[in-house]
């Protein structure tokens, strides 16, 4: 197929001036306001609040990975903290037991987490089906079990050991902090807080950037695509499995350089199975679920919003140590709001799946444009079909039912 | 009847080379477990002809061309396309040799507008790369869809496209594909006279500008303003082959279709 695009000559030049047109327009407008904002949020916050608010950042780094792969390709990962955890730990290893500088550690948790995502990517991806879905419900709890079984060391990888459920006992070394231990020390505590913080911001640049590029290059077209139908990408001469592949993998290394990143310049970060994988060993990998969908599957951008919307309903619903009424009359013990986390951040995320079932930032986006058409006097434009989550959700249930040997209907 | 017997033979021994046409199949078999649902077929287009691929329901036209155009592998024989041999190539590869095909169960892409299901077909298979950031893509698949007959509609989705319609995305997605060779898989199912006359003129014209197309169809009555030649098979072996005329007046095919019905 060769695609050959008339006008060749002012190619270049017309690409310069869409890329313009497009960044003047009043979305890309709000969203660089709201990164302008996000990195003016040290100006407004007690260095004990920023110290909470970095770990947002986080979050949103962690959503965008998920985001890049099972937003855009409907193939859902349920165990995203295991390239957080290969990324973290990894970092850890090198720097603490391997005596490498932090630099070193981070580019070598990224290519763990990278490693990774070919080892359980490449053969579950070539398949079409929930086989992805499958093999990430497991790979977390095998690395759990894993950092149990080779808690007292791995010879050469890492000679003293994976520390069990406890975690890693030297903690890795800060990029900026109080201790001596850091890279660049420090001997107030508002230094180090704004210091981590905007580490953790030009991570999140780093991130945001590179997703925004491949998601919105024709490669994220396809990954879109292949969400809705695989046979109607492959019938059109690309193919499936390598845009699959990459997407996985390339999420691997953002979630895996996003959780390294966290050991050096995150506020509570340590190498623990409960830091990576979450209290309940799957908790992580459902959070990111959450905060893509609230923010909007498929966007990037989405995960930041949904990441906010996340945080401070965590902070919110933390803060309430309000009893629930009713409830010691009939078990005996009070309860308090706050105690039943995290069920309120899950009825959020269940809302909004009812009533903004594409998500917070597309939903906004379509009421806007709406609104600026109205006030133009122009025909408002059409809406957009059907939403990412129902088409994966139609994609499993046609693939189950395959698997089950059940004709649809 | 002695006249009909020879032409069999005929057929039986007729072997092709790669370069007797711009597809070629030579002895294409299909086996599902025990069925045989292509047995040994052959047969070649010529390049720039409209080749009418006809036969009664369940006689193996969507699994030929399933095997010819990679959806599966053969279990034998042999696909060249121009010249070379592609037996058992992936799908999206023989997109890229320049052969493309329309479905008949359509696939649109619903969470977008038509133009951006005609759109996709112009994304490069590369992951890195800055196609369509200048919005030429998109221009070149607006000029599609006007070819096709879509241009009101194309920023609808395709969800609200009537039956015809959607016919004509399937067109225009494998148009946007570049192919040398199209294989439409029935095109006029479901369509009134005003609609067939429409897509005719528009699959004409693609052969004018040089595209060799393949119209699947159970009967006849449809493409006769259309092909050139045609080409009968039941039970996946081939009974006929000629102009449409001499198709119709074939004893053999008139029997096929429920016992000498006319086609």
């Amino acid at each position: 197929m060769a695609t050959q695009t008339p006008h060749e000559g002012e190619l270049d030049q017309r690409r310069t001036q869409a890329v313009t047109t497009r960044l003047v327009s009043l979305r890309h407008q709000l969203g660089i306001l709201g990164i302008v904002l996000l990195g003016l949020v040290p100006t407004v916050m007690k260095p004990s609040e920023l110290t909470s608010f970095t770990f947002v950042l986080y979050l949103m780094m962690f959503a965008i990975s998920w985001d890049v792969v099972s937003g855009y390709t409907g193939q859902l990962s349920f165990g995203h903290a295991f390239f957080f955890a290969l990324g973290g730990y990894g970092t850890s290893i090198i720097t603490t037991q391997h005596g490498l500088p932090i630099f070193v550690g981070i580019v070598g948790g990224t290519l763990v987490a990278t490693i990774g995502g070919v080892l359980l990517g490449v053969p579950a991806l070539r398949l079409e089906g929930p086989y992805l879905s499958l093999v990430t419900l497991i790979a977390p709890l095998l690395l759990y079990q894993s950092f149990v079984l080779f808690s007292d060391g791995i010879p050469y990888l890492a000679p003293k050991g994976l520390g069990g459920t406890s975690g890693l006992v030297a903690p890795p070394p800060a990029i900026i902090d109080i201790g001596s231990s850091a890279l660049i020390q420090v001997d107030q505590f508002w230094v180090s807080a704004l210091g981590k913080y905007y580490i953790s911001f030009l991570a999140l640049l780093v991130v945001l950037g590179s997703t925004y590029a491949f998601t919105r290059s024709s490669a994220g077209n396809v990954l879109t695509a292949i969400r809705e139908d695989e046979a109607a990408v492959r019938s059109v001469g690309l193919n499936p499995a390598k845009f699959k592949i990459f997407a996985f993998v390339f999420s691997a290394a953002v979630g895996g350089f996003a959780a390294a990143v966290w050991m050096h310049a995150g506020p509570t970060a340590f190498p623990n199975t409960e830091a990576v994988f979450g209290p309940g060993r799957i908790d992580k990998s459902i959070n990111v679920i959450i905060i893509a969908i609230i923010g909007g599957m498929g966007t990037i951008v989405g995960s930041v919003v949904g990441a906010l919307f996340f945080g401070f309903a965590d902070t919110v619903i933390g803060g309430l140590d309000v009893a629930i009424p009713g409830v010691e009359l009939l078990f005996g013990s009070e309860l308090t709001i706050a105690d039943t986390s995290p069920l309120p951040t899950f009825l959020l995320g269940m809302i909004v799946l009812v009533f903004l079932p594409r998500g917070v930032v597309p939903e906004a986006t379509e009421f806007g444009r709406r609104l600026l058409a109205r006030r133009r006097g122009e025909e408002p434009p059409p809406g957009g079909g059907r939403s990412p989550v129902e088409s994966t959700l139609a994609k499993y249930r046609r693939e189950i039912e395959d698997i089950l040997g059940r004709d649809g209907e | 009847m002695s006249v009909g017997t020879e032409r069999v033979a005929d057929v039986e021994t007729e072997a092709y080379g790669p370069e007797d046409g711009v597809l070629v199949a030579q002895d294409l078999r299909k086996e599902f477990g025990g069925l045989v649902a292509v047995d040994d077929l052959s047969f070649a287009v010529q390049s720039q002809e409209i080749l009418g691929f006809i036969g009664p329901n369940g006689a193996g036209k969507s699994t030929t061309f399933n095997c010819v155009t990679g959806t599966y592998p053969p279990t034998g024989g042999t696909v060249y396309f121009k010249g070379e041999d592609v037996t058992g190539l992936p799908a999206y590869e023989m997109v890229h040799k320049g052969m493309s095909r329309t479905f008949q169960e359509f696939a649109p892409l619903e969470d977008r507008p038509v133009v951006e299901n005609i759109e996709l077909a112009l994304a490069p298979n590369l992951l890195f790369t800055a196609s369509g950031i200048g919005g030429e893509t998109e221009r070149l698949a607006r000029e599609i869809c006007r070819r096709v007959g879509l241009g009101d509609v194309m920023d609808q989705s395709p969800s609200e496209l009537p039956h015809a319609g959607m016919l004509k995305q399937e067109l225009g997605r494998a148009i946007a594909t570049q192919p040398d060779v199209m294989l439409v898989d029935e095109p006029f199912a479901g369509l009134a006279g005003q609609e067939v006359q429409e897509l005719t003129d528009v699959m004409l014209s693609l052969r004018d500008h040089g595209m060799t197309l393949i119209v699947v169809d159970h009967n006849m009555r449809g493409l006769l303003n259309l092909i050139d030649r045609a080409f009968v098979i039941q039970f996946g072996s081939k009974i006929a082959e000629g102009t449409p005329e001499e198709i119709k007046n074939d004893p053999k095919v008139q029997e096929a279709y429920l016992g000498g019905e006319e086609i």
